[in-house]
């Protein structure tokens, strides 16, 4: 069979089953010269970052700029980021699965491998953010299942397994592509394909079991998807400050992670089209869609926004009166009115017009939603710490402010690099369009 | 060949005398280092070095941090040494004396202990002594005509290692709470027969069943140190204690969670769970196909 079977494909692509296998396994052979300066770039990175930690470990959380007050600086900020952007992967191999748009099947593996990239670095800086590292394991041993807390690493294990099996059965059949077609691989890759790949013969049995099981989890993943983030937005909620006792911030969260979710697999499509010269595979069609769903999903978490804030200014009551004041007009106004008018009111506006949705400006735009959606956690943890309900009696000057130090940057860029490092090693160990789905998912 | 002896010699000593100018220098540029040692007995077996390490700067005394402090008994060599610890970060260390020590222990009348600081990068030489002489507290509770009243006895060691009772000791007599020693009196002082006595309160909280401990401590005394004894009596009133942290509730404390929510939070776990280990055996079948 040298056509592909796949009739969306087929009019997209254009091209033989051969050509499609050999485009969409070149990248996983080869290595070139700027991939590795990529990966040594990142290992830099995560070095430092390691260094800082060590630091951190050997001195104590002193070397950072967290104290009573803030006692949750940008290692949170950078857990709800993460959380936030692993939505993704229920975004695109889920709900757009599961609502028939089949423009985004080259986009799942991308999303999926974010997904599981984000999660596992969100873990990591939970970890990190510990002053006692090494007493985590008190947590699952001594947990108190009444404690948010505890429902943020049952989900978040949840989660991570889940997007770890989307992942890895929409792969079998490509890993079985990978064991019988690329030769001109390290032994240990080549033995990492057969045992993986389950003996995959392309069986209509077979296929009947993907497909099942796919399905099963693509409707489980939606609840967990949800409550992933849901749960993160009540570790802040059931504590007690300003700006968090709120009850919309459950969907306020999961509308900005899904926000920001598509942000990321518009940037991630961009220079992995690029870069990979899959340019016939991820075109301006799928740019154009994400371009669309950008919008719906800026505009709902605009929606989200209004409710969080228009209460509690209104009303100006108190402490909660002192925190809005001080982000609407204070020493935060700058960053929050930076979030909301080019991460949120930009991305309606510019996004509305088709020739902002071709792949480099979208990708811009994508950018600073990004950007925003990390200062805008950055804004949700630290002004409502530096405003507790019960002020600390003549109080350290140095508790009322929060500027972080160079080992929380080194940390958080590290975290940043690490998502990058799991996304790009992936990427070069399998195809990252299911190139099965492309040529014979119609069987 | 003299001249070339003469030369040699010239050489040397000039190396010599900047070598011996350079020590001074290094040492010049180091700082001043303050020890103060003190000694703890909790129990007869219990017993602690604490050293707190302090310097001057910009006229303020400021803790030493990570510097290494040893410890010996009687004089700086390997048959005196009882062990060393790092200070932190406010300039303190505590050492658990060592069973070595207490080997040695009964042998003597008194205990000279000496800490020093040696071989550090930014700090010159120095060392403290500390000369102490083992006190033990012998406690009692007395009751008398429904008075009760705690009694302690202080002794030491005489000449022969007989231990003697000894007059005029500040003694403290506290109770143990939660966070911190409780004064049931004031500070009161040994008689001619070594014997100090306070009224205990009538009034006092004990546990569930009634009991105080009580405790009788020499505090910070040249040259006993800081000596505790402790009693447990049944001599508090009992008291039942709010148990509102021990019922099921989402805001307790303790582990005991509300029944539903054990079984809603259990309930997803195994339903979730036990679909993915179906999903992952159902994977498993491909290989078999």
């Amino acid at each position: 069979m040298d056509l592909v079977d796949n009739p969306d494909s087929t009019r997209e692509v254009g091209k033989s089953r051969q050509q499609i296998e050999q485009d969409l396994l070149r990248h996983v052979t080869k290595w070139t010269k700027n991939d590795k300066l990529w990966l040594l770039f990142l290992g830099v990175v995560i070095l430092i970052g390691v260094f800082a930690y060590y630091r951190q470990l050997r001195y104590g959380l002193l070397v950072t700029a967290m104290r009573d007050y803030t006692s949750w600086g940008i290692y949170i900020s950078n857990f709800v980021f993460f959380v936030a952007i692993s939505l993704v992967g229920s975004l695109v191999s889920s709900i757009l699965k599961l609502s028939n748009a089949t423009w985004s099947t080259p986009l799942t593996r991308i999303s999926e491998i974010i997904a599981i990239a984000a999660i596992i670095c969100a873990s990591i800086i939970i970890i990190v953010d510990m002053g006692r590292p090494d007493r985590f394991i008190y947590v699952i041993i001594f947990g108190r299942i009444q404690s948010p807390i505890i429902w943020d690493v049952i989900i978040i294990v949840t989660y991570l397994a889940i997007s770890i099996l989307l992942l890895y059965i929409s792969l079998i059949p490509d890993l079985a592509l990978c064991r019988d077609k690329l030769h001109d691989v390290p032994r240990w890759q080549k033995k990492l394909y057969e045992v993986f790949a389950l003996n995959w013969k392309g069986e209509k049995r077979q296929y009947q079991i993907i497909h099942k099981t796919s399905s099963i989890l693509c409707i489980m993943v939606i609840p967990v998807a949800f409550a992933i983030h849901t749960v993160t937005s009540w570790l802040f909620s059931t504590t007690w400050r300003p700006g968090w006792d709120s009850t919309n911030l459950g969907p306020y969260f999961v509308s900005g992670a899904l926000m920001a979710g598509a942000a990321v697999i518009i940037i991630a499509m961009y220079f992995i089209r690029n870069s990979l010269r899959l340019k016939e595979y991820i075109t301006e069609l799928h740019f154009d869609h994400m371009g669309k769903l950008l919008v719906l999903l800026s505009a709902v978490y605009l929606y989200f926004n209004i409710n969080e804030y228009l209460g509690p200014s209104f009303k100006m009551v108190g402490v909660e009166g002192e925190h809005i004041t001080e982000l609407f007009f204070g020493k935060y106004a700058y960053m929050y009115w930076l979030v909301q008018i080019f991460g949120l009111i930009l991305p309606i506006v510019a996004l509305i017009y088709k020739p902002l949705r071709a792949p480099f400006p979208i990708m811009v735009i994508s950018f600073l939603v990004i950007i925003g959606a990390w200062v805008k956690r950055f804004l949700i943890v630290i002004p409502s710490l530096q405003h507790p309900y019960l002020p600390i009696q003549d109080v350290d000057e140095s508790y009322l402010h929060y500027i972080p130090t160079w080992e929380e940057w080194a940390i958080t860029f590290a975290s940043f690099a690490g998502v990058l490092l799991i996304v790009t090693l992936i990427i070069k160990l399998v195809p990252v369009i299911p190139v099965w789905e492309l040529t014979d998912n119609k069987e | 060949m003299k001249g070339v002896w003469k030369c040699f010699a010239v050489v040397a000593g000039l190396v010599l005398s900047a070598a011996i100018q350079g020590h001074a220098a290094q040492q010049d540029q180091k700082s001043r280092a303050r020890l103060y040692l003190t000694y703890f007995k909790y129990s007869p077996t219990d017993r602690y070095l604490n050293i707190k390490v302090i310097t001057r700067k910009e006229r303020r005394n400021v803790p030493v941090e990570d510097v290494k402090i040893e410890f010996y008994l009687g004089e700086k060599s390997s048959a005196g040494y009882l062990g060393s610890i790092m200070t932190d970060r406010e300039g303190q260390g505590s050492l658990l004396l060592p069973l070595s020590f207490y080997a040695a222990a009964d042998t003597l009348l008194s205990y000279l202990f000496v800490a020093t600081l040696t071989d550090n990068s930014e700090y010159l030489d120095t060392d403290m002594e500390l000369e102490i002489i083992d006190a033990s507290i012998e406690l009692h509770g007395i009751v008398q005509d429904s008075q009760r009243t705690v009694q302690a006895i202080v002794r030491v060691r005489d000449s022969t290692l007989a231990l003697v009772t000894v007059p005029d000791v500040p003694l403290n007599f506290l109770v143990e709470r939660p966070l911190s020693l409780l004064p049931i009196s004031d500070l009161k002082r040994t008689g001619d027969k070594g014997i100090a006595m306070s009224q205990f309160p009538s009034d006092l909280p004990g546990d569930r069943e009634g009991y105080v401990t009580v405790v009788v401590k020499i505090d910070d005394h040249d040259p006993y140190g800081t000596v505790l004894q402790r009693e447990t009596l049944r001599w508090g009133i009992p008291t039942s204690f709010d148990d509102k942290s021990q019922k099921r509730s989402l805001w307790s404390a303790r582990a005991n969670t509300p029944i539903p929510l054990l079984l809603l939070v259990n309930g997803l776990i195994l339903v979730t769970w036990g679909i993915m280990i179906y999903i992952v055996r159902e994977l498993l079948q491909i290989k078999h196909i």
